[in-house]
């Protein structure tokens, strides 16, 4: 198996850079690996973002795929993102939910106006520790039902 | 490998395990495990070349040298891992779905393999000012195949090493 640090992620410079860096051009990152590696074709495996990626790489180059296996399917339609950053997860962990919420000023949470990209930059405009944090502790915590501080620990860090 | 004639046609045994024999005479001809390929002296145009180098059963390995009882007897999760094994061979009574490929009822939550390093590592320069890390884990000249990690941000981690699709991949 070819594992990699997508663009800005892992050991890939620079870190968290977000020039450049789409779906699309993670999808030609993927061709290239597959060149330099001398494969006509080669099973794909992605989950939760890595789903959507391994879906988008199949509908774009599918005589390069010979098996794909997607798990955790998350597809960054409107409706998902909504469900898990809007209402209904919230729904499930009211008190995470509002934990999440924390950072953001009571009269802008705009739940209704389709709010992500307002609340996403919210979040990044906290600069670091607190927004970021607040963020990726609502992932980690609401990614399995009961509660598994060893997975959503992870999560909270720097 | 580079198969000169004809590549083998294939039988998974299990899950760990595939055997390649000629579909035309029916000769085993390889036996494809996690750690690497074996294949059968009867498959080389001169079998004479090889000669044994150790014996690799627990019960004929009471003299000798036994590289694989040693790393038997020292891996404690050998034992673990062997009852984790799903055979597809068959169950030696008549059953209606012979050879069931996929057909497996899960009575426990599989857990991940052993850790893995890595057999290649390397940077990509990929253009516009990017270059990302890879690497490489699983069995040489195996069945090809990529990992797309979550996220997006989440990188990759020594775990996702040890999902159970790298016995047969590269």
């Amino acid at each position: 198996v070819i594992l990699f640090d997508q663009r800005g992620c892992g050991k890939s410079t620079p870190y968290a850079s977000l020039d450049n860096n789409t779906t699309w051009h993670l999808v030609a990152d993927i061709e290239r690996l597959r060149e330099m590696a001398g494969f006509d074709t080669w099973l794909v495996f992605g989950g939760s973002w890595g789903s959507t990626l391994a879906l988008a790489y199949a509908e774009t180059h599918p005589e390069r795929v010979s098996e794909l296996v997607v798990r955790g399917i998350y597809t960054l339609t409107r409706a998902e993102l909504d469900w898990y950053y809007q209402f209904g997860v919230s729904e499930m962990f009211p008190d995470k939910w509002e934990r999440f919420c924390a950072p953001i000023p009571v009269a802008e949470r705009g739940r209704h106006d389709g709010g992500l990209p307002q609340a996403a930059d919210r979040h990044r405009q906290k600069g670091a520790a607190r927004g970021g944090k607040a963020w990726s502790s609502w992932e980690g915590q609401t990614i399995t039902l009961l509660p598994e501080p060893a997975t959503s620990d992870k999560f909270g860090r720097g | 490998v580079e198969w000169v004639h004809e590549e083998p046609s294939y039988f998974q045994s299990s899950i760990n395990i595939d055997r390649g024999f000629c579909a035309r005479c029916g000769t085993p001809l390889t036996y494809r495990q996690p750690d690497g390929l074996e294949i059968a002296i009867g498959a080389f145009d001169d079998g004479a070349i090889w000669s044994p180098r150790f014996r690799s059963t627990i019960s004929s390995g009471c003299h000798g040298s036994t590289r694989s009882l040693r790393s038997r007897l020292d891996d404690a999760n050998y034992y673990t891992r062997q009852e984790h094994i799903v055979s597809f061979q068959h169950p030696d009574h008549e059953v209606e779905n012979w050879p069931a490929h996929g057909l497996r009822v899960m009575t426990n939550l599989r857990t991940f393999y052993p850790e893995i390093e890595p057999f290649e590592t390397g940077m990509l320069d990929v253009g516009d000012g990017h270059t990302i890390y890879w690497e490489r884990v699983g069995t040489k000249g195996a069945k090809p195949a990529v990992f797309l990690h979550g996220g997006p941000g989440g990188g990759i981690s020594p775990k996702q090493r040890r999902c159970s699709i790298r016995r047969f991949t590269t």
